[in-house]
């Protein structure tokens, strides 16, 4: 015979405990009888809770909470740390940084995780570091160790983007559960080595679709928990973007060309001038190409492409908008950059937190049902961090 | 569900819900432990096996559990309040404290500014200086071996020099060059048409001196070239290409350890402050060029001012700028008239 009181409602179905409600007697179990009411009505709220912000397609916003001002402390703080140590807090630093930037992002009311080892990050700061240092030391000595190492650094690319996008995925967890990279070096290899050779026999032609693969190759291994990514962009997209991207280089050329023209022109009534003018056209051209050519570039095909890619990406029963405006994007890279060199860096915190904010918050997930029915059997190891901080140092962004 | 409590919500590992919870703390006589009620059967956690994630600003914190659930602290003032008063150590109490003022934050600024200029400034060069004594000066034969190869497809032609002047200045250089020599490395000079760089002389770093036709042309008598023999041997003797190979990966490696984590289209702040350091560089170098050049002159009782007037003499001279490499030549000038001048004050 049971006593009162040792009822364990979690082990019950919604269905029995409604039922044991009907015939339970309420003098002889009056705590059993509590135990089943309170269950009840915590199990009915819940089901509120969870089925009322997510109907059908229900779009829920990524929203970031990070600010600018409290962002500022941080960076700076941790970048005299890194300096005074001459660079081994800078491991710890990335951490930090990483972990702000993923902790201040919410879905449906629940904080990105980072859980990257700074002690691990250090080995793969200290092994890439190595590495570079040593292609840098290589392109000085000759002509034939500059091939080499850029043949070597050709054949690794693919193994390194796979590693690097293994270890962000293993390190970053939404409720709990870990994202993941299923590696595919068969097919990292076929697109990011096949694809370059064939852009270069086809003088560029198969760029847009290499640009596609790329993108499908990352977005298509990458999983939450056990539940895999799949992501189908349309080629004509990615073929208008290139066409568009190479017009909007082509116009900002020609104006940087006669805008340079015109200051040569001036500089010639300068005495001097042929000294001054040859001095300062290439930085010119320089700082043209860095911050005027970049910006406007890699927004417009950012925006485009990452726009065509989200709006084609599920997840599970979950889809994604994305709805990055080209001028938006290209105008917040254009004044980061005037606002970084204006102010020798210190404005920096400010540009990244606003281009965070603009980037996450443009993106939504279209939810097909509950977000509460992911599951994940095993946790995935988490691989060394070398190629991660390599790929880091030789900026393979992919804009995610 | 318990309404009073620390908010929170419960991952359990397996699945993405999200179960809100009540967090209560109770202090035993032996251990601080945690209470997670979910509304159902609380249960109590001691805090020792409990994994205490890091807070970034105002993110919140993530603990785990023994068991890979986790939770994500809502009411995190409240939380970090009692972690205080149980006087538990958190593993970011430190670097929090100093994230979480501006008199630290503006001091870490100032830290960083001079700290990053001293570095820079003094800190690489004299790190290089010594370092380079650990190489043997037949690595640095390696830098640019391919450089005069290179420089004669693309920029020289050859030289128009009869032989007799040839031997004349080889004569002259190797005058300079025997004192200057590490031992194991021979110094020699290549003569060539200058062509677009025009009246010029480089030193390389595999020790060879290229001296343009048009350089020759412009210099009036022999204590000109033997002062800008010194010159270039002066950039050969204290090692400039090592040390500049050195101290530009070293300042790149510093700057893009403090701009290095901003997104691509950013690039320039790395780049711009990376040439503005180089070029500093690279003008000190200038300067202890001439400073070893002016020394070998006054050793060998030739005027300074020899090197000065052919300076002045070649064409482009003027008005010299920051981003100039090297340093303004009415600079370079008064530095050898101080070289000429007697060191006690006097009549001249």
């Amino acid at each position: 015979m049971a006593l009162d009181g040792d009822l364990d409602c979690l082990k019950l179905d919604t269905s029995q405990i409604e039922d044991g409600l009907r015939h339970i007697d309420r003098q002889r179990f009056p705590l059993n009888y509590r135990k089943l009411t309170d269950e009840l009505a915590r199990r009915r709220a819940q089901e509120q809770a969870t089925m009322a912000p997510t109907p059908v397609r229900a779009p829920l916003r990524f929203e970031f909470r990070g600010e600018t001002r409290e962002y500022f402390r941080i960076w700076i703080v941790n970048l005299a740390l890194t300096i005074v140590t001459l660079g081994v807090y800078s491991a710890w630093a990335k951490v930090r940084r990483q972990r702000y930037f993923h902790s201040n992002t919410f879905l449906a009311g629940s904080a990105f995780g980072y859980h990257a080892d700074p002690v691990r990050i250090l080995i793969g700061r200290a092994i890439a570091a190595v590495l570079v240092g040593s292609y840098f030391v290589a392109v000085r000595i000759s002509v034939v160790a500059t091939l080499a190492a850029g043949a070597v650094i050709f054949l690794a690319l693919p193994w390194l983007v796979v590693k690097s996008r293994m270890f962000s995925a293993r390190v970053t967890s939404w409720r709990g559960l870990r994202f993941n990279f299923r590696p595919d070096y068969r097919r990292a290899y076929l697109i990011f080595a096949g694809g370059l050779i064939l852009t270069i026999l086809t003088l560029g032609l198969f760029a847009p679709r290499m640009s596609r693969e790329r993108y499908r190759f990352i977005v298509t291994r990458t999983s939450y928990a056990d539940t895999p990514f799949e992501s189908d962009p349309g080629i004509g997209r990615f073929y208008q973007t290139t066409f568009g991207a190479i017009g909007l280089a082509v116009g900002v050329g020609i104006f940087v060309m006669m805008f340079m023209t015109a200051l040569i022109k001036g500089l010639d009534f300068n005495p001097h001038s042929s000294h001054t003018a040859a001095k300062v056209v290439p930085l010119i051209s320089l700082f043209f190409n860095y911050a005027i050519l970049g910006p406007v570039v890699l927004g417009y095909t950012q925006s485009r492409n990452l726009n065509e890619v989200l709006n084609h990406t599920t997840l599970g029963p979950h889809a994604f908008s994305s709805a990055l405006g080209a001028q938006r994007l290209i105008g917040l890279y254009l004044g980061n950059v005037f606002a970084i060199v204006g102010t020798l860096g210190m404005l920096t915190p400010w540009a990244e937190i606003r281009l965070m904010r603009y980037r996450l918050e443009s993106v939504q997930l279209l939810a097909g049902q509950s977000l509460d029915d992911f599951v994940a059997r095993a946790p995935q190891s988490v691989p060394a961090a070398a190629a991660e901080e390599l790929a880091s140092f030789l900026d393979l962004d992919f804009g995610f | 569900m318990a309404s009073e409590g620390i908010r929170a919500l419960f991952y359990d590992g397996h699945s993405s819900r999200a179960r809100p919870v009540r967090l209560a703390f109770t202090s035993s006589s032996t251990d601080a432990a945690l209470t997670i009620d979910d509304g159902t059967q609380p249960h109590t956690l001691p805090l020792r096996e409990l994994r205490l994630g890091e807070r970034v600003g105002g993110t919140p914190r993530l603990v785990t559990l023994p068991d890979g659930a986790s939770l994500e602290i809502q009411d995190n003032d409240a939380f970090d309040a009692w972690l205080r008063a149980a006087a538990v150590r958190t593993p970011e109490q430190a670097v929090r404290w100093l994230e979480s003022r501006w008199q630290y934050a503006l001091f870490a600024t100032a830290l960083t500014v001079l700290v990053s200029i001293a570095l820079l400034r003094w800190g690489l060069p004299a790190l290089t200086t010594r370092a380079v004594r650990f190489v043997p000066p037949s690595v640095d034969a390696l830098i640019a071996r391919d450089s005069l190869r290179a420089l004669d497809l693309t920029t020289f032609g050859p030289s128009q020099l009869s032989q007799d002047e040839r031997q004349h200045l080889t004569a002259l250089f190797a005058e300079v060059a025997h004192d200057a020599q590490p031992p194991g490395l021979q110094f020699r000079i290549e003569f060539r048409k200058g062509n677009r760089v025009g009246a010029n002389a480089f030193a390389l770093p595999s020790g060879v001196v290229v001296l343009t036709d048009e350089l020759v042309g412009f210099a009036r008598n022999d204590d000109e070239l033997r002062g800008v023999f010194a010159h270039e041997v002066g950039h050969l003797r204290n090692r400039h290409a090592m040390r500049m190979l050195m101290q530009g990966s070293g300042s790149a490696l510093l700057l893009v350890g403090v701009f290095g984590d901003v997104s691509a289209a950013s690039s320039l702040t790395a780049v711009a402050p990376t040439l503005l350091v180089s070029q500093g560089y690279s003008r000190d170098f200038e300067r202890e060029a001439d400073a070893f050049a002016f020394t070998w002159l006054a050793a060998h009782g030739i005027g300074p001012e020899h090197l000065s007037a052919l300076l002045r003499r070649l064409p482009g001279a003027g008005s010299g700028g920051y981003l100039e490499s090297h340093p303004d030549l009415e600079e370079r000038v008064e530095a050898a008239h101080q070289a000429a001048a007697p060191p006690t004050p006097g009549p001249k």
